[in-house]
C-alpha cells in the first residue's frame, strides 16, 4: 500500500524559502501560478505582457517575503501583490496614453467592431476591448469584484480602498463601460 | 426598463468572458524557471554589489579623511598667506583716503 504523499504546507514553505530554499519558493510558485495568471490576465494586452507581470509578482513576494505575517493565508497576500503590480502597470500604461502606436489604436477598433459575442472567448474579446478604454482605477474594480466576482469587502482589502470607495467606483465604473460598449454597438 | 436590460447584458457579458480562458496555454511552461533564474540574478547582482561595498568602504573612509586634511591644510594655508596681503590692502585703503581727504 502506498503511504499518503505529504504535501507540505504554505507556511513550510515559506519558511524554507526564508531560510535559502530556492526549491520550496519554486514550489510556491508553482502552486500559485495558476491563479496568478488567472487574475493578471485580466489586466494585460497580450502573453508576454502576462508573463512579464506575473514574474513581477512572485519576484516582489520573494523579495517580501519575511514580512508575510501569516495571520491570512498566503494566496490573499500574494492576491494583493498581484492586484498592486497590475493596478502600477495600468496608471503606467495610462500616462503612456498619449503616445498610443497606430498599430495598437486599429487593433482596438477592429476588436470593438466584432460581431455580438457567439462565446466566451468572443465575449472576453468585446470585453477586454471596451476595459482598455477605462480609467485604470474603473479598471481594477471591474475586474476584481466583477470578473473575479470579489466581495465588496475582499476587493475594499484587495485595492488598500475603503468599502464605501469601492461601491462608488463600481458604480460609476460600470456606468463608464456602459457608455462605451453602447457606443461601440452603434458604430457597428 | 431599459437600465435593468442594459445591466443584463451586461451581466451576461460578465458571465461569458468569466468561462473564457484568458490567456496562452505555452505560457505556464517552464514558468517556475524563470521566476526562479531572475530571483537569483538579481540575489547574485545584490550579493556583489554589497562584496564590493564593504570592500571599498576602508579606501573610502582613507580618501574622506585624506580630502578632509588637505581641505583643512589649504584652507589655513590660504589664510596665513592672505593676512600680509590684507594688512597691505590695509595701508593702500588708508593711503588713498589721506590723498583724497576723505
Amino acid at each position: 500500500m502506498n503511504a499518503p504523499v505529504q504535501v507540505p504546507a504554505d507556511e513550510r514553505l515559506i519558511a524554507a524559502s526564508l531560510s535559502g530554499d530556492d526549491e520550496a519558493f519554486a514550489e510556491l510558485v508553482r502552486r500559485y501560478k495558476q491563479k496568478v495568471f488567472r487574475l493578471a490576465a485580466r489586466f494585460v494586452r497580450d502573453d508576454d505582457e502576462l508573463d512579464d507581470i506575473c514574474q513581477e509578482a512572485f519576484i516582489k513576494s520573494y523579495q517580501n517575503l519575511h514580512r508575510f505575517r501569516g495571520d491570512a493565508p498566503f494566496e490573499h497576500w500574494l492576491t494583493k501583490i498581484v492586484v498592486n503590480v497590475c493596478y502600477d502597470m495600468l496608471r503606467k500604461q495610462a500616462r503612456k496614453r498619449d503616445v498610443v502606436p497606430l498599430d495598437d489604436v486599429a487593433f482596438a477598433i477592429g476588436d470593438s467592431q466584432s460581431a455580438e459575442p457567439s462565446g466566451s472567448q468572443e465575449a472576453w474579446r468585446i470585453l477586454r476591448s471596451a476595459m482598455e478604454r477605462l480609467r485604470p482605477d474603473d479598471r481594477l474594480v471591474i475586474t476584481v469584484l466583477n470578473l473575479e466576482e470579489k466581495t465588496v469587502r475582499e476587493t475594499s482589502l484587495l485595492t488598500g480602498w475603503s468599502e464605501t470607495n469601492v461601491k462608488v467606483r463600481a458604480f460609476r465604473a460600470r456606468k463608464e463601460l456602459k457608455r462605451i460598449l453602447e457606443g461601440d454597438r452603434e458604430e457597428r | 426598463m431599459k437600465s435593468d436590460k442594459d445591466s443584463d447584458s451586461l451581466e451576461r457579458l460578465f458571465a461569458a468572458a468569466r468561462k473564457s480562458q484568458p490567456y496562452g496555454d505555452k505560457v505556464e511552461y517552464g514558468f517556475e524557471t524563470r521566476v526562479m533564474a531572475r530571483i537569483r540574478e538579481k540575489r547574485d547582482s545584490r550579493k556583489l554589489f554589497s562584496f564590493w561595498t564593504w570592500r571599498l568602504i576602508p579606501a573610502l573612509v582613507v580618501l574622506v579623511l585624506m580630502l578632509g586634511s588637505w581641505t583643512f591644510l589649504s584652507e589655513h594655508g590660504q589664510l596665513t598667506g592672505l593676512s600680509p596681503l590684507m594688512g597691505i590692502n590695509g595701508e593702500e585703503i588708508m593711503l588713498v583716503a589721506s590723498l583724497t581727504g576723505e
